[in-house]
C-alpha cells in the first residue's frame, strides 16, 4: 500500500467514467442510426456495467475484506429494448408496412448519465489533486 | 529518553493510517456508479501485539463510527521508546480493518457511496495527514537545532 496504489484506483475510477462518457456519446450520436455497423437493424444504444476490483491484497481488513477497490468496465451491454418505430414509406430502411424502426436512444437519458459521469470524473480528478498535497507534505517532512 | 522517542514512530504510523484510509475512501469515489456497492472505512484497532505472544490486547474503547480513533489508541499502544535509530519492532503493529463504511441510502442501482460526504472525508483525512507530516517535520526540527548547537 503506497501512494500509487491510491494513483491507481483514482485513475482506474478516471478510466471507468470517461468510458461512459464515451458510451453515452455514443449513443447520443447514434440515436437516429437506422442502420448498425454489422448490418443487423437499427443500431441499439448500449450500457457500461462497472465492477469493483481489488487492488491491493495488503490493504484487507482482518476478514478478508479488501480494502483498496478500483473500478473497471466490466463489459458493455447492448440494451434489448424494442425501438420506436416511424411510418415513413420512402425511407429505405422502411419495411413492407412502410415503418422505420429508429434506435431505442432516449436522448434525455443519455444526457443525464453524461452529466453524472462528468462530475464523477472530476470527483475522481480532485481525489487525486489531493493525494497530490499529501504526497507534497510528505515529502515536505524532512526539508 | 532517548533521541529518536516514539512520537516519530508513532507520527510515521499515523501517516501510513491516513494514507490508508485515503486508499479506501478513493476506492468508494471510484465505486460511486458500480451497482450494488457498500462503501468500505479502514478502521484501525491499534493492538499491541506482542512478538512473543500470550499478553492480551490492551482493551480498546468502542470506536465511533466513521472514525479513524488513531492518535489516543497510539499513545497507549507505544508505552516504551523503540531502540535508538531503530524502527519499532513488530510488537507495535497498527491492525487494519475494513468494515461497513458511512452508507447513504441505495439509489436505483443499489449504490450506497455519498460522493459528496466522501469527498469531504478525503479533504480531512488530507489535513490530518498534512498535520501528522508537519509535526514529523517540526519534530526533525528539534532535533536538527539540537544537532547544530542552536545555531540553526
Amino acid at each position: 500500500m503506497d501512494f500509487f496504489t491510491a494513483l491507481n484506483i483514482s485513475s482506474s475510477g478516471l478510466s471507468a467514467e470517461r468510458e461512459r462518457v464515451n458510451v453515452a456519446s455514443s449513443n447520443l450520436a447514434n440515436a437516429e442510426s437506422t442502420r448498425s455497423a454489422d448490418g443487423s437493424g437499427p443500431y441499439r444504444r448500449r450500457d457500461p456495467v462497472l465492477e469493483s476490483v481489488s487492488f491491493d491484497a495488503a490493504l484487507s481488513g482482518a476478514s478478508g475484506e479488501p480494502g483498496a477497490v478500483g473500478v473497471k468496465v466490466a463489459e458493455i451491454v447492448e440494451d434489448q429494448r424494442p425501438g420506436r418505430k416511424v411510418y415513413s414509406p420512402g425511407h429505405p430502411d422502411a419495411d413492407e408496412k412502410g415503418f422505420v424502426t429508429f434506435p431505442n436512444v432516449n436522448p434525455v437519458h443519455e444526457v443525464v448519465n453524461l452529466l453524472s459521469a462528468s462530475k464523477s470524473y472530476e470527483a475522481n480528478a480532485s481525489a487525486v489533486d489531493t493525494l497530490k498535497g499529501m504526497a507534497q507534505r510528505a515529502l515536505d517532512i524532512a526539508r | 529518553m532517548s533521541l529518536f522517542d516514539s512520537t516519530l514512530w508513532t507520527l510515521e504510523r499515523a501517516l501510513d493510517a491516513r494514507l490508508a484510509r485515503h486508499v479506501t475512501l478513493a476506492g468508494n469515489l471510484a465505486n460511486a456508479n458500480t451497482a450494488d456497492f457498500a462503501p468500505k472505512e479502514a478502521s484501525f484497532q491499534a493492538t499491541l501485539r506482542q512478538a512473543e505472544a500470550g499478553s492480551p490486547a490492551p482493551p480498546s474503547a468502542p470506536p465511533s463510527p466513521g472514525h479513524l480513533d488513531l492518535e489516543g489508541r497510539l499513545s497507549v499502544a507505544a508505552p516504551e521508546a523503540p531502540h535508538p535509530g531503530a524502527p519499532p519492532s513488530s510488537s507495535t503493529q497498527t491492525a487494519l480493518d475494513i468494515v461497513a463504511g458511512e452508507a447513504a441510502t441505495p439509489g436505483l442501482d443499489g449504490n450506497r457511496v455519498d460522493p459528496d460526504r466522501t469527498l469531504a472525508a478525503i479533504a480531512q483525512n488530507a489535513l490530518q495527514y498534512g498535520a501528522a507530516a508537519r509535526a514529523a517535520g517540526k519534530k526533525l526540527a528539534i532535533l536538527r537545532y539540537v544537532a547544530s548547537d542552536g545555531n540553526a
